[in-house]
């Protein structure tokens, strides 16, 4: 997609910036022109994929903008090439070419054109970039009138129509107000997680981590790392800021609970099990398409239950907080699997592990093993076993990568574009690898120091060869350089390493010529072997291990002592074949180990053990008669073990209860989805959209309703909804309440709608007043989300009512009613009967929005017989005798109107 | 042979543009196809031959070798004075009539010219020409008299009053054509033209085939890429350059008419004598050169002001300098519209030379480009270029006879004129509006020669600094 070859950028810098034409002639007749060369850098080569977003970092004046100017055709660089394939869309500032004088639809087209869009695509996207805009009105009126916070609203929304194949951005653009800030965030999230090949700059090194896949480090104006995005991230970092503490970001980084996502993994205290298991296992599941996140489990929290679908628990122990997280889980039908390993040679986790299992027994829908003999030992036990060997993933093969530098590749690196000082350094370092070579052969000791149970099983044929080949060095990892008494000759061919952080494991292994380890039992450590076979291997050194047990199947395993020693020595001598053997395990593990080559299987085995997921999209108010519904079938299908998750507008993520059913809800403004849904319903036509757009949903249904009333003042509102979300290529199955509605779409679509016997019944309306109060009840009825002037009006005017004749009843959505709405009775999530008793128990229902609202309340009175009370300027469709109108906005005369009920 | 590379309806479209501008061509131009003028003329004056009362004779005889003669003009006194009674003028080569007429005597204006109709050919070239004039019913005090050159010889013949030989010659000039021979082949010119349009369309469709790609082929493509963009930029300039003012685009309008009213108060009274319709002379030149400066003006700085739209985003550069100049030629187009009306005010008749108009103005635009291709690229480097230009541009402006008449810039001085594109663009353009006729075909290759030189230099410039103007913005 990007290639980029050997690209060079020389700046001549003047000494001092000639720009008149007497400086430069006075300058040229001196001969007095001095330039200064200023290599930006030197010899770039890189490449992007299809696909792939990869992050740039690097200090000020590393040359991260200067590329991406390059590469977006700004700058021509001094020698190279950057080849490109599709179509590039560089964001690298907003707002190009604004003329102040002209107005926002001006500038769409002036700013589009800059952008190389076509005169087609900006018209048909028109609406689209005035509506992310929220500009309204204002965008007839000329720019210069806008603050600066409405012109970036527009600058973002025009930059980001676009669905580019290549797209280059500098910084990602958060602009506007908060509430905007978030929806640019997701809108360039969205752009960039839509396939998109991305090149992305930013500061922010949290942003790289969260969003490429792999990150070039530029410095100095050379690649100086290039890789997985985690390792170099570290990598960089510990470089900016070398007394980072490392431990207490590991545990923050992962705690990411803003997405919607496949899989979570659980990870406790044993840190191997985290860093080989789960970070395995996510790349593992990312290449087959499936998305995860991680969390410490002290950070566990119970409402991470409802974003995920499989939770994976890796190293965990019996706590109590899992136990019921695992329960919860349960209730909601979501899928949980324990991971059984034993990469670690502390037993203590294993048995934790062990336990944890042995308690959730009955919640757990599969174990994940590491090795067919645990595999056995499970499927005997009863338990549904998954097989996940153990395996490298793409990031240790590149750290890999990174400690052959070091060792082998050495001699045969390209000498081509080094600079001289480059070549001083190679030579030198040349030099003392050779010394080294010449210096005899190392061995190693791994996975335990010498003093250990496991070398003594060794250490007699070790001390043999170590009489026998007078150069031979033995390489060991012991912090307090400890030695058997047998070894002490040879003291000064034994070289210590104290430290092994996990970066540094391979380059250890890197040191040696031949790997060697031993095992007491060889069940027990099998995943022991394997690990440290995945370590030689990847950096090209044989390894040869004894077990006194022969469970262990394999070429370089030993149970006998002869012959392991035999073949030690046999290495030894022929530098050669050692080289060969470990080229050979090098390609085995690349090809058989790596995650990559592993992920279809454990991706279609966790397929079958995921439960169906649903979406339901609700519009805000949830205890709205129309949402009602859709929990009550809701409810119904968590109960037949579906899993199932209400989506809402709005801040308030509350989980309902209904019919005793807990039903989740998360919010679509505050979190990121990126997970497969299986099925989907939405009640309005924004939430299909969004479902399309965000939810990646395979099967829509929209749920046509506005109000069960309206089926008989012909639906004109109800046909609107529904025409809305008709759309060719959308998939979508329709719903619906009303019989019209049915026919409607058969006869103008051809679509064959689903019909649903509506919630309420109109003929459940059609009942006598019950007022057994002398006062005269008046009804309200509103949305308390967000600040709402109609009802504060409506209070008002209640207000002033008398006491002693009136009533207030106030029926309340969304959010508890402020504190200064004076009312007798609240009414708050209602269900099916109450509702009709509110209708049936009051006499007069005061509306005071000016248009036509959802709940049709008015024509629900109507039915029932109660007056109706609205502002002149309300629009509705039928009025009756029962309805009395008073003048809009006036107090005065509302409560006048309310009074001639009577 | 396999001919699917080439698009037939497209390639029948250029043949039929083609095909209509020289159609246009020929309509408008047709007589200078075939004819080129040959005038011969006296136009320097020290002497007069007295009043033409009743009776007297004036004779010139003169040589002309032209095939045609259209007319003849001659210098008139009144004494500045109200004369009355007639005069006639007979033109015979070698004693046979070609041409005469009468001349009512009152109406003769001071300092104007008598003219006499001819239009004929001439082609058994008479050796020598005879031109009598005869006053009548006139007496002295009463009437008009000749001016002559007492020492001139360009007519090569005599001058005799009432039959008394005279020094020198009378003031006058023989307007006439000689036929171009290879103006006959003209519809083989024409032919041979559209075919090489069509074999240079074939081949170039060829070559895009093979996947070469010409300048010539990126230049159609980048237009057709970019037409949006470069639409949208020249809106942007139009529309923002009369933005809040009151009077808006009549601006365009106004401007050059009052410049115009303005020069017009200053230098009437000075070169009014010998310029026809002073007004058109003056606003025709106004309207062009004031679009010069203008677009130019624009153009060289289109670069160094969009600079913070060159270091963000990639677009082809030269658009910038493009785009100014084509917003300003709407511009133009506007101010147009005042110059008609002057010249129907002034009583001028729209005619059929008018369709080459179009000719003049996309040269211009073209010569416009280059040169602010060429300064555009210069400011990157220099900023002084945008001081030095406003003093090359007034400098240039006085250079070309726009107020005054090109006749007082001495003969050893008219390379100046010559080497002047912008001379060769105003009196190309004078001639159709204020002769009703097509300039002569040498005109015609100034024009054309000088845009596409100025703006294949301008290209060449452009396309050489353009990749390190990044770096100096």
């Amino acid at each position: 997609m990007i290639k980029v070859e050997n690209v060079s950028m020389k700046f001549r810098m003047t000494n001092d910036n000639m720009s008149s034409l007497k400086e430069f002639a006075i300058a040229a007749l001196k001969h007095k022109i001095n330039y200064n060369d200023f290599w930006v850098f030197k010899n770039i080569n890189f490449e992007v994929k299809k696909g792939e977003v990869v992050g740039i970092v690097g200090r000020n004046g590393a040359g991260k903008s200067t590329i991406l100017k390059i590469i977006s055709g700004i700058l021509t660089p001094t020698t190279g090439k950057v080849t490109l394939n599709g179509n590039v869309v560089p964001m690298l500032e907003l707002g190009s070419g604004f003329d102040q004088d002209l107005t926002g639809r001006e500038n769409i087209f002036l700013n589009g054109s800059i952008l190389g869009y076509s005169e087609e695509f900006l018209k048909e996207k028109y609406d689209e970039i005035v509506e992310f805009s929220e500009l309204g009105e204002f965008i007839e009126s000329p720019i210069r009138n806008y603050s600066s916070g409405m012109m970036m609203r527009l600058a973002f929304s025009i930059a980001t129509i676009v669905q580019p194949e290549i797209l280059i951005v500098d910084e990602i653009l958060a602009v506007g107000d908060e509430a905007f800030q978030k929806k640019s965030k997701r809108k360039m999230l969205e752009l960039m997680g839509g396939g998109t090949t991305v090149l992305f700059v930013s500061h922010s090194i949290d942003q790289i981590r969260e969003m490429c896949n792999r990150v070039i480090w530029l410095e100095k104006g050379e690649v100086k790392m290039e890789g997985e995005t985690k390792m170099v991230c570290d990598a960089y970092q510990k470089y900016i800021n070398p007394v980072a503490d490392d431990g207490d970001k590991k545990h923050k980084a992962s705690d990411a609970p803003k997405f919607f996502s496949d899989v979570l993994f659980i990870y406790g205290e044993d840190e191997e099990a985290y860093d080989w298991r789960v970070t395995n296992i996510r790349e593992q599941l990312q290449t087959g398409q499936m998305n995860s996140n991680e969390v410490y489990y002290e950070n566990l929290s119970q409402d991470l239950v409802k974003k995920y679908r499989i939770f994976i628990f890796v190293g965990c122990s019996e706590e109590e907080g899992i136990i019921d997280f695992i329960k919860l889980a349960k209730k909601l039908n979501k899928t949980v699997i324990v991971d059984i390993n034993k990469c670690n040679s502390d037993v203590i986790y294993f048995k934790h592990q062990n336990e944890l299992l042995e308690n959730v027994r009955e919640y757990c829908d599969g174990v994940m093993v590491s090795n067919t003999y645990l595999q056995e030992t499970y499927n005997a036990i009863g338990y549904t076993t998954i097989l996940n060997e153990l395996v490298t993933s793409e990031r240790i093969a590149e750290y890999a990568a990174w400690s052959i530098y070091d060792r082998d590749v050495l001699p045969n690196m390209k000498t081509k574009y080094m600079s001289e000082d480059e070549l001083i350094n190679y030579n030198k370092a040349c030099l003392v690898r050779n010394n080294r070579l010449s210096d005899g052969m190392r061995i190693g000791f791994f996975g335990d120091t010498l003093i250990s149970d496991r070398f003594n099983l060794i250490i007699n044929n070790v001390v043999d060869l170590m009489k026998n080949n007078g150069t031979l060095k033995l390489y060991a990892e012991d912090l307090e350089q400890r030695l058997p008494a047998e070894l002490e000759n040879y003291r000064s061919r034994i070289i210590f390493k104290s430290l092994t952080e996990k970066e540094d494991i391979l380059r250890d292994f890197a040191e040696v010529d031949i790997a060697v380890f031993a095992t007491r039992d060889a069940i027990e450590e099998n995943d022991i072997i394997i690990k440290n076979e995945i370590y030689a291997g990847l950096v090209k050194v044989p390894y040869l291990a004894y077990s006194d047990n022969d469970s262990l199947e394999k070429d370089n395993v030993f149970n006998d002592l002869q012959s392991f020693e035999s073949e030690l020595q046999r290495l030894i001598d022929n530098r050669k074949l050692c080289e060969e053997i470990g080229q050979k395990l090098y390609v085995t593990i690349r090809n058989e180990k790596c995650a990559i080559y592993n992920c279809d299987e454990i991706v279609k085995v966790l397929k079958t053990l995921i439960s169906e997921n649903m979406i339901f999209s609700v519009v805000g108010d949830y205890w709205s008669p129309i949402n009602y519904q859709v929990f009550e079938k809701a409810a119904q299908l968590q109960m037949s073990g579906k899993d199932v998750t209400i989506v809402c507008m709005g801040k308030e993520q509350k989980d309902i209860v209904v019919d005793d059913v807990l039903l989740p809800v998360v919010s679509r403004e505050l979190i990121y989805f990126n997970a497969d849904v299986d099925c989907s319903l939405a009640t309005d036509c924004e939430g299909i959209l969004w479902l399309q757009d965000y939810a990646r949903a395979k099967k829509m249904y929209y749920y046509v309703t506005c109000n069960e009333l309206l089926c008989c003042s012909a639906g004109d509102r109800m046909k609107m909804m529904a025409q809305k979300a008709l759309h060719p290529y959308r998939n979508i199955e329709f719903v619906t309440t009303s019989k019209i509605i049915e026919e409607w779409l058969k006869l103008n679509y051809n679509i064959s709608a689903m019909y649903v016997e509506p919630f309420i019944k109109l003929e459940d309306y059609r009942k006598i007043k019950k007022n057994n109060n002398s006062k005269h009840r008046v009804l309200i009825v509103g949305d308390c989300l967000n600040k709402n002037d109609n009802l504060d009006f409506a209070f008002n005017v209640v207000d002033r009512l008398d006491k002693n004749k009136f009533e207030v009843i106030f029926w309340a959505f969304g959010r508890e009613p402020y504190k200064y709405y004076n009312y007798d009775k609240l009414y708050w999530e209602l269900n099916k009967c109450d509702i009709i008793e509110l209708y049936n128990m009051c006499d007069i229902l005061l509306v005071t929005c000016k248009s036509g609202n959802t709940y049709d309340c008015d024509k629900i009175m109507d039915l029932c017989g109660g007056k109706i009370v609205c502002s002149d300027a309300y629009s509705s469709t039928v009025y009756s005798s029962n309805y009395i109108v008073y003048e809009d906005g006036n107090i005065d005369s509302a409560v006048e109107a309310i009074e001639h009920t009577l | 042979m396999n001919k699917k590379y080439l698009n037939w309806k497209k390639l029948a479209q250029i043949m039929i543009i083609v095909v209509v501008i020289e159609a246009l061509f020929l309509l408008g131009a047709f007589h200078q196809i075939n004819y080129k003028s040959n005038n011969q003329a006296q136009s320097v004056t020290d002497e007069n031959v007295g009043e033409i009362t009743d009776g007297v004779d004036v004779v010139q005889t003169f040589k002309y070798n032209g095939d045609y003669i259209n007319k003849i003009s001659i210098k008139a006194g009144t004494y500045e004075r109200n004369n009355s009674g007639t005069v006639s003028i007979t033109l015979t080569g070698d004693g046979k009539k070609i041409a005469d007429n009468k001349f009512d005597v009152s109406k003769v204006e001071n300092n104007k010219d008598i003219v006499l109709k001819v239009n004929k050919r001439v082609d058994d070239k008479y050796n020598r020409y005879k031109l009598t004039i005869s006053g009548s019913e006139s007496t002295k005090n009463d009437s008009i008299t000749l001016y002559s050159n007492s020492k001139g010889n360009i007519h090569d013949g005599k001058l005799f009053v009432n039959n008394k030989s005279i020094d020198g010659e009378l003031e006058m000039t023989v307007y006439g054509d000689n036929i171009r021979y290879i103006g006959k082949f003209w519809p083989i010119f024409f032919a041979v033209f559209i075919l090489i349009i069509a074999t240079f369309y074939c081949v170039q469709k060829k070559r895009e085939s093979l996947g070469k790609k010409s300048i010539l082929h990126n230049l159609f493509y980048n237009l057709e890429r970019y037409h949006f963009l470069i639409k949208q930029l020249v809106s942007r300039d139009f529309k923002t350059k009369y933005k809040r003012s009151v009077l808006g685009f009549f601006w365009s309008f106004l401007n050059p008419l009052m410049t115009m009213l303005v020069q017009y108060a200053v230098f009437s009274t000075i070169f009014r004598a010998n310029i026809d319709n002073y007004p058109v002379y003056l606003l025709s030149a106004t309207v062009l050169f004031s679009f010069f400066t203008e677009a130019v003006g624009g153009g060289l700085g289109s670069i160094v002001f969009n600079a913070p739209l060159i270091k963000k985003v990639y677009v082809p550069k030269y658009i910038y300098p493009v785009s100014k100049v084509l917003s300003t030629a709407i511009n133009l187009c506007i101010s147009l519209v005042p110059l008609a009306a002057v010249i129907l005010i002034t009583g001028e008749l729209p005619n059929k030379a008018y369709i080459l108009i179009p000719f003049v103005l996309v040269c211009l635009i073209v010569f416009c480009i280059g040169m602010s291709l060429i300064l555009s690229s210069l400011m990157v480097f220099f900023r002084d270029v945008q001081f030095l230009w406003s003093i090359i541009s007034l400098l240039w402006m006085y250079a070309t006879p726009m107020f005054y008449p090109e006749d007082i810039i001495p003969k050893q001085f008219h390379f100046v004129l010559t080497l002047n594109p912008m001379y060769h663009y105003i009196s190309f353009f004078r001639t159709i509006v204020l002769e009703g006729t097509s300039p002569q075909m040498v005109e015609y290759v100034y024009c054309l020669g000088f845009s596409v030189v100025i703006c294949g230099i301008g290209a060449a410039i452009f396309n050489h600094t353009q990749k390190k103007f990044v770096l100096y913005l």
